[in-house]
């Protein structure tokens, strides 16, 4: 299993981010810029939207605040009404030592008593003077000891409203005990035109305070809750909770705040509180709605905008890729094309052009460059060929002036012998030897002139080595109008002769065919001279530019080059030999006539 | 052939992102979780007497998605009635129960038989630590705080504890309340009275004329309303100490029938066995901090502290 190194994949990914390519450069960029533009717009969409709806959710919980304001705006007032009318309508006109108020108590009770527990009017002294419903005062209950009755003897000019408290000055019959809101007022009671300052108690139904604002909080999200000016809890939805230290509330600091609205953290949740203070009673209504509650409906929005986002983010990364490969592709394959040329293919129409306009012009640019780079190399490969062509046929050259040194020697040595017509027929070939070596210039004459040449060496060497070897000549006639390269099979004979047969007494072969095979010509030189050992016959082929004197294998090079750069790399010499047998040179040429390699039939360079 | 890969695998990446997607959406834009159902049953003939224990499940449940149901079980039925009782509500589609049984070892031995401990609790009356979660008041705390009390603001000497029946808190508080007093050189002895209310009133009338004990200790509310009546009729003198909560025993304190009430929150104890359920956490904090019973007597009833939890507000 192979191992994960983290250290290998680190340079992995380093060399790659330096080698980063185009396309990715574009992608990347685009990608990143148009996520960092959809997510700040979405953002902000989001963001001004949220807000929008947390305001339109806190106004609406204001029209709330406010119509439950109207509302105990209109109960307290009510109150105030019903304390009122039994104040100016009845105990100011009374005189209280000889009228009773009671009655007028009673009806003023029955007409409100869904809203009343009772009415009471007692003296400064704590008398009860009159109650309705009819009640009997508690054992033990002293009335200016009452936080109610103490209030008002302090501001005897206020209407005064006590937190809610259970009503336990009277006795009930069933068991029952009322929770109620007092609101008392210092009045004045006439005794026979004397004026004794007296209190009148009216205590509100707790329940109908409960009531409104229970309606109000079956709404669902948030509650509303009561406090008095001292924040004190008049009423909350979790009231015993509070007071029996299961529930916590901020009615101390909510207290403070002045009406409107406001966001604060309590037990570390957010949440948005609006005030409104209830005229008169300094009370205040305070709506509490957790700042989760106000986005809650908003969540599959939010579900529904990171879904659109995420969708949004894939076509655009899909998008740039797909882009930044089309604008990249013909760069890539323009590189591809360069990266060709650089290898050395230096083919023009290889070269890509395609893409847009930039990168067409850039591509025929190039081509341009490529053809003209193929010129300029193509002439010096010419120029090159014709050089070394040059220098070859100069080797050639140098091979003649030896040759015709011999010749002559041996044509003097034939003359002073007195041997007349073998000197004559000697000279005659030479003299032939030497027209077709000239050959009017030309380097590829017919198979046939060279056979010609071959023959006039031959008569000459004969004569030179006394026939001490037999020459044999079987050529195809068919390839007799066939071209080659001029004096190359004189220099295998001469080989032969120098290195094989030349100082055989009569035994010395050297046979001469030529023949055709598969389309091309075949021109082979065997003698049966001791042959060739291996170690040298590797060798003889390789290259030698620098001449290393006789035996070295110059000639042989000499002919294989020379057919290298006229025709095609497949063509050449090459060399058999065993030792105590013979050797075998082989050329291989095309078969071509002269008007074919003049018309240019290909298989030449 | 390289674009047609590349098309392919928007393709097949396209349908992936949208399945993944379309299975967020579906799973975050349905906010609305799953109620939990809690059936409290309550043994009494009459569910007013859970007034108390209702509004403080039913405040608990305000915040939590929690809807709070009480099933009152008549007393004559009794512990096969509560048991009935639950597996009905369980039955009916609720996930927890809540009793406040009548007859504790009978109900325990019920949900271990039925392997209902993670499904049932205990509020009330039941034993305190014991292995079935329950919100119970510490009858020991009760009795030694009540036997502090009472040694310390009365001069009894010689106090009788009195219940209509027996269960565990019945005997927990009396056998703490005698240890207690003892402690305290207060002479006191324990008698288990008829289960007739008429039998019981006539009884105590009889210990309040004979006086052989200058202080009575009730432990239930027929005991504590003969006492109290008894009081009030017989004999203003004997101190009658009860441990109720009921709003004829409040009335009694009002009207000095009883001198001294130790009175058990069942609102709060309805609140806590919702969070108990609910939330364990908050429960966790707020269980070890709550005071599930108070001592009140005459002087202290009209409190800001104990005004709220002896009078229910008054719908």
């Amino acid at each position: 299993m192979e191992r994960f190194d983290l250290r290998h994949y680190f340079h992995r990914v380093k060399r790659a981010s330096k080698r980063r390519s185009i396309q990715l450069i574009i992608s990347l960029s685009f990608t990143i810029v148009a996520i960092l533009s959809m997510s700040f717009m979405a953002f902000a969409f989001y963001t001004n939207y949220i807000n929008t709806a947390k305001q339109a959710a806190i106004d609406n919980n204001k029209q709330v605040v406010d119509q439950m304001s109207w509302n105990l705006n209109s109960y307290l007032r009510n109150m105030m009404g019903i304390s009122n009318s039994m104040y100016y309508s009845v105990i100011k006109n009374m005189d209280l030592t000889s009228d009773t108020m009671t009655k007028e108590m009673d009806i003023l009770y029955e007409a409100n008593k869904d809203s009343l527990i009772s009415i009471a009017c007692i003296s400064q002294d704590g008398a009860l003077i009159s109650a309705a419903p009819i009640a009997t005062r508690k054992a033990g209950v002293d009335f200016t000891e009452q936080d109610w009755f103490t209030n008002t003897e302090e501001k005897i000019e206020n209407f005064h409203f006590s937190t809610p408290h259970v009503q336990n000055m009277f006795e009930s019959s069933n068991y029952r005990y009322f929770w109620v809101v007092s609101l008392s007022r210092s009045v004045d009671l006439n005794f026979m035109g004397y004026t004794r300052r007296g209190i009148l108690l009216v205590d509100m139904n707790y329940s109908a305070i409960e009531q409104m604002f229970s309606r109000v909080n079956e709404r669902g999200a948030g509650y509303v809750y009561l406090v008095d000016s001292d924040g004190e809890i008049i009423y909350h939805p979790k009231q015993k909770a509070i007071y029996a230290g299961l529930v916590k509330e901020n009615n101390l600091v909510d207290v403070t705040y002045d009406d409107g609205d406001y966001i604060e953290t309590f037990e570390g949740d957010k949440r948005a509180v609006i005030v409104k203070t209830i005229g008169y009673t300094g009370w205040k209504i305070v709506s509490v709605v957790p700042v989760s509650e106000l986005t809650g409906d908003y969540n599959q929005l939010r579900v529904f905008m990171l879904v659109i986002i995420t969708f949004t983010i894939f076509l655009i990364v899909f998008g740039n890729v797909i882009i930044s490969k089309i604008v990249t592709d013909p760069i890539k394959r323009l590189e591809a094309s360069l990266k060709d040329i650089e290898e050395g293919a230096l083919d023009a129409e290889q070269v890509y052009i395609g893409g847009s306009h930039e990168i067409r012009h850039l591509g025929r640019t190039i081509k341009s460059l490529v053809v003209q780079m193929r010129n300029i190399m193509d002439e010096r490969v010419k120029e090159q060929k014709e050089k070394r062509k040059s220098e070859l046929n100069a080797l050639q050259a140098q091979i003649n002036p030896h040759f015709l040194y011999n010749t002559l020697d041996s044509i003097v040595w034939m003359i002073e012998t007195e041997k007349y017509p073998e000197a004559i027929s000697m000279i005659t070939s030479l003299a032939s030897l030497f027209r077709i070596s000239l050959s009017k210039g030309n380097n590829i004459i017919t198979i046939k002139d060279e056979i010609t040449h071959a023959k006039n060496y031959l008569a000459i060497q004969k004569v030179r080595y006394k026939n001490k070897f037999e020459a044999n000549i079987d050529i195809d006639p068919a390839i007799e109008d066939c071209i080659t390269i001029k004096l190359i099979i004189q220099p295998l004979i001469e080989n032969a002769i120098y290195h094989a047969v030349g100082d055989y007494d009569d035994e010395g072969v050297i046979d001469i065919v030529g023949y055709e095979k598969d389309g091309d010509i075949f021109i082979e030189v065997r003698d049966n001279g001791m042959g060739i050992p291996p170690e040298t016959l590797e060798n003889l082929l390789k290259d030698k530019s620098q001449s290393k004197g006789k035996g070295s294998g110059i000639g042989l090079w000499n002919i294989n080059q020379r057919i290298n750069l006229y025709f095609k790399e497949e063509y050449g010499l090459t060399l058999e030999s065993e030792l105590d047998v013979g050797t075998t040179a082989t050329i291989h040429l095309p078969k071509m006539t002269m008007e074919e390699y003049q018309g240019g039939e290909g298989r030449e360079k | 052939m390289k674009n047609r890969k590349i098309i392919i695998g928007f393709i097949i990446a396209f349908f992936c992102l949208l399945l993944i997607e379309t299975f967020i959406y579906l799973t975050y834009s349905n906010t609305q979780k799953d109620e939990v159902k809690i059936s409290f049953i309550v043994t009494g003939d009459n569910l007013d007497e859970w007034e108390s224990m209702k509004a403080g499940a039913e405040t608990a449940a305000l915040d939590k998605d929690v809807s709070v149901d009480f099933v009152n079980v008549p007393v004559d039925l009794g512990s096969e009635g509560e048991q009935e009782a639950v597996l009905r509500a369980f039955n009916d589609g609720a996930d927890y129960a809540v009793v406040a049984t009548s007859d504790y070892p009978a109900m325990i031995s019920f949900i271990n038989e039925r392997q209902l401990f993670n499904k049932v609790f205990l509020a009330r009356n039941g034993a305190l630590n014991a292995t079935i979660n329950g919100v119970v008041a510490d009858d020991e705390a009760i009795a030694t705080d009540f036997s502090r009390y009472i040694s310390f603001n009365y001069n009894c000497k010689n106090i009788l504890i009195v219940s209509s029946h027996e269960d565990v808190n019945v005997d927990t508080l009396k056998e703490s309340l005698i240890e207690n007093l003892d402690s305290k050189g207060i002479k006191a002895e324990y008698r288990l009275m008829s289960s007739d209310p008429s039998v019981i009133k006539k009884s105590l009338y009889n210990i309040e004329i004979l006086g052989n004990y200058d202080g009575i200790i009730t432990l239930d509310y027929y005991t504590m309303e003969g006492a109290a009546s008894g009081k009030l009729r017989i004999n203003r003198d004997i101190k009658v100490f009860s441990v109720d909560n009921s709003q004829e025993a409040v009335y009694y304190l009002d009207s000095q029938g009883i001198n001294a009430l130790a009175f058990k929150d069942d609102y709060s104890m309805g609140f806590l066995a919702v969070l108990q359920i609910t939330d364990k956490k908050e429960y966790g904090n707020m269980a070890s901090n709550a005071p599930l019973y108070y001592i009140a007597d005459r002087e202290n009833m009209y409190s800001d502290e104990l005004e709220k939890v002896l009078f229910p507000f008054v719908k």
